[in-house]
């Protein structure tokens, strides 16, 4: 009787949590602006890329890579590193005229109500 | 009887809020539904405080000796000390599922309170990862262990903890043992929502690094405080005996290890993707088949829970866990492709590779070894389990090897390195290693295998200290700081690079324990009557006779055994004992050392004849056992340094310096 009487209990507080979203949540939709997979790779290689330079920066100070090998790595890295900046600005450039259509869109429906 | 029933409540209906926690969060991701998604995240609130009442509930039951509770009666009795009442809780079965569940409710409940840049998708899927998880431990606990069941009366007295586990190391090894095992469905759950949403860039790794770093430095300890557990309670003079639930902790521990390593191959060069997805959910499918063995009784181990059905049920949750994990890597296998290439042969990352090798290569012998005799119980009928010799000749040599390796490592650069540059920092460390092997050797110390373990461990010494030497001397010379200012503010910044190191220094302190107690430990077995004396290695030990003495459920038969050094100067009493329980549990041995830095001398009472007094016993002299203790404590030492977070400015002062140099 103990037993049934503090599940009824726990099951009934139980319920009203699990139900508290659904009851008093205005939106419902999950919002698309969330970070794009695209910016998250590029910020990825880059992250990356910042890495590997600073591996091989601390590699040359403790006389691990030759002067030749450190130039050419180095070399190679800044310039991955250029392509991933430009990678960043188009996906940046092209979030941005996304967001913008979406605004034109909105403001479209605001004058037609 | 109400805590009880609170209890038995609570944990009931965490039956269904963790399986509404994996449904809800699977639909809320299928559906895009915030609601659904909000309703699953107050669900894992809900879930963790429903196993807390749980767990309360029965550790108040524990404490107060409520015999009328099955697991209770089982598991304590009057008399028992309140620490190891408040242990009970995870001593017996169903206690310790209902910890493991306890544990699983913290650990989501974490994982889903904190963010991480770029992870905020993987979030819902990683809840609905867990909670499956958890969904079978739930139904286990309810089903099949419940610690609130209760017995038709209410006895006296309970039968109490096993002996053996009353240690105050049933406070540390198994706690430890649990929050590393659990610790691994964090990376996995990760992994798998990575593959899920596609997403293979290195994002998994950077948010589960400290999970997976936590875990493994959980891992470790549960192993090394396992081994001094076993040192000083069970009175056999080893640390290690290869028992397959001893293996049942180390083949994830070395599966986690490699995975360590290769996960700063792809965090770095965007390479072995599909190798780490592997090695994780390796990783984790391990802890549950240790868990399965331990609790199956499928394989003889002073470990073991029981011979129920826990065993199957496990195993097959290993199956289907297997399928799930084996299903999504191959479903998502082509976007598991490196984005570069290995460009040479001497370069960190084929050191990576050959070290990811050398584990797996350990974990498949480990692996073998413990399950052969299950193997041949299939096809013969009869269990052949295999002993210490197998392990000790096919893992220990794969150890050395991997102990030259970490010599090797810390010297080579990434990408490519001379081997011009490679010989310079070599040669030395390995010229000074061979001069202190031979000194060993001429010093008369001529086991092999010890004196190969020497070798690799000076050359380890000297090179990872040569590289905090030359690390100090690139910064003194940059930031005209001192010598000590360098150091500090040098694994400072590069806390994860140089807390490695310690942590490799703390395993090769570890090294030389474990070298020195294989190679040259010695015993002595010898009946003595009162008077009359035994001499090992540079102590005497006299015998004085027995005493009885009655503590609290127990008979105390002890030995007294005065100890003196060879010049005859006394170092006090040491008194092995056997302890015959009031409650009829078989007698346990205490054993009784007097430790040094250098040696543990280590004695055990194995017999003995009341009426004349003589005794049996069996003499350990163990050199530089304490050697392995104290790697232990620096290894957690090291491994908080790779932990401790780096200050976010300072990355952003890093890149403003390369930035500014480009």
């Amino acid at each position: 009787m103990q037993y049934n009487v503090t599940l009824l209990i726990f099951a009934v507080i139980s319920l009203a949590i699990l139900a508290w979203p659904f009851m008093f949540s205005r939106h419902n939709r999950i919002s698309p602006y969330s970070v794009s997979d695209e910016v998250i790779t590029v910020l990825g290689q880059k992250d990356m890329t910042y890495a590997q330079l600073a591996d091989l920066e601390y590699d040359r100070q403790m006389g691990k890579v030759s002067e030749q090998s450190y130039r050419a790595v180095r070399g190679e890295l800044l310039s991955t590193l250029s392509q991933v900046d430009k990678a960043e600005q188009t996906v940046r450039d092209h979030i941005a005229q996304q967001v913008e259509q979406e605004l034109q869109c909105l403001r479209a429906n605001e004058v037609t109500r | 009887m109400l805590v009880g029933d609170i209890g038995r409540a609570a944990l009931f209906l965490s039956m269904f809020v963790v399986p509404y926690v994996f449904l809800a969060s699977t639909f809320g991701v299928v559906t895009k539904n915030k609601r659904l998604q909000a309703s699953a995240k107050a669900a894992v609130v809900l879930q963790f405080v429903l196993v807390a009442i749980a767990s309360g509930a029965l550790i108040e039951l524990l404490v107060s000796l409520n015999f009328h509770y099955t697991y209770v009666a089982e598991y304590t009795s009057r008399g028992l000390e309140m620490l190891y009442r408040i242990a009970a809780f995870w001593g017996g079965d169903a206690g310790s599922l209902l910890f493991w569940l306890l544990i699983m409710s913290v650990y989501l409940l974490v994982v889903r309170f904190t963010t991480h840049e770029g992870s905020e998708q993987m979030h819902p899927i990683v809840t609905a990862i867990m909670a499956f998880v958890m969904t079978f431990f739930a139904v286990i606990i309810n089903r099949v262990a419940n610690p609130f069941d209760t017995l038709p009366y209410t006895p006296l007295n309970g039968n109490g903890l096993n002996a053996l586990l009353q240690n105050p190391g049933m406070t540390v090894h198994p706690v430890n043992l649990y929050l590393g095992y659990i610790g691994f469905l964090i990376p996995f759950a990760y992994a798998m929502a990575a593959l899920i949403l596609k997403r293979t860039d290195a994002t998994w790794l950077r948010v589960t690094r400290r999970w997976t770093l936590i875990s493994w430095l959980f891992l470790s300890c549960g192993i090394i405080y396992g081994a001094h557990w076993s040192y000083e309670e069970l009175g056999w003079g080893g640390y290690w005996s290869w028992d397959p639930i001893e293996n049942a902790a180390l083949m994830p521990w070395l599966a986690a290890t490699a995975f360590l390593h290769s996960a700063m191959i792809q965090e770095r060069k965007g390479m072995l993707k599909a190798w780490n997805v592997i090695l994780i959910s390796l990783t984790f499918l391990l802890t549950l088949f240790g868990t399965a063995l331990t609790r199956g009784g499928m394989l003889w181990s002073i470990h073991s829970f029981s011979n129920g059905p826990m065993g199957t049920l496990f195993m097959s949750f290993v199956g289907m866990m297997l399928i799930f994990s084996t299903v999504i890597i191959v479903w998502r296998f082509s976007y598991l492709k490196a984005d570069a290439k290995f460009e040479a042969i001497v370069s960190k990352e084929t050191g990576f590779l050959l070290n990811n090798v050398l584990f797996i290569g350990a974990l498949f012998a480990v692996f073998w070894g413990t399950v052969f005799p299950l193997v041949t119980e299939a096809v013969t009928g009869t269990q052949m389990m295999v002993s210490a010799p197998f392990y000790d000749t096919v893992v220990l040599p794969i150890g050395v090897v991997l102990i030259l390796l970490m010599a090797i490592g810390p010297v080579v650069a990434w990408r490519c390195s001379s081997l011009e540059n490679l010989g310079k920092s070599l040669l030395p460390p390995a010229i000074v290693a061979l001069i202190i092997v031979m000194v060993i050797f001429f010093l008369g110390y001529r086991n092999p295998l010890s004196l190969a373990s020497y070798f690799a461990a000076s050359f380890v010494v000297w090179t990872i200290l040569s590289e905090f030497w030359r690390g100090v001397n690139a910064r003194m010379r940059m930031t005209s700081e001192t010598a000590v200012i360098s150091l500090i503010r040098m694994i400072g910044k590069n806390r994860r690079r140089y807390g490695g190191y310690i942590v490799h220094l703390a395993v090769i302190v570890m090294v030389i324990g474990f070298a020195s107690t294989g190679g040259y430990s010695q015993q002595v077995t010898i009946n003595l009557r009162p008077g009359a004396s035994v001499a090992i290695g540079d102590y005497v030990l006299l015998y004085h006779g027995l005493q009885t003495s009655q503590k609290s459920g127990k008979v105390v038969l002890s030995a007294e055994m005065v100890v003196y050094t060879a010049q005859g100067n006394s170092l006090g009493v040491l008194q092995p004992a056997v302890e015959f329980y009031d409650n009829g549990q078989s007698p346990s041995s205490d054993m009784a050392l007097y430790s040094t830095p250098w040696t543990d001398l280590y004695i055990v009472l194995d017999g003995t004849d009341n009426q004349t007094g003589q005794a049996l016993f069996e003499v350990h002299l163990n050199p530089l056992v304490s050697f392995i203790w104290a790697g232990g404590y620096l290894y957690i030492v090291g491994t908080f340094v790779s932990l401790w977070p780096e200050k976010r400015r300072q990355d952003k002062a890093k890149r403003q310096v390369i930035k500014n140099a480009i």
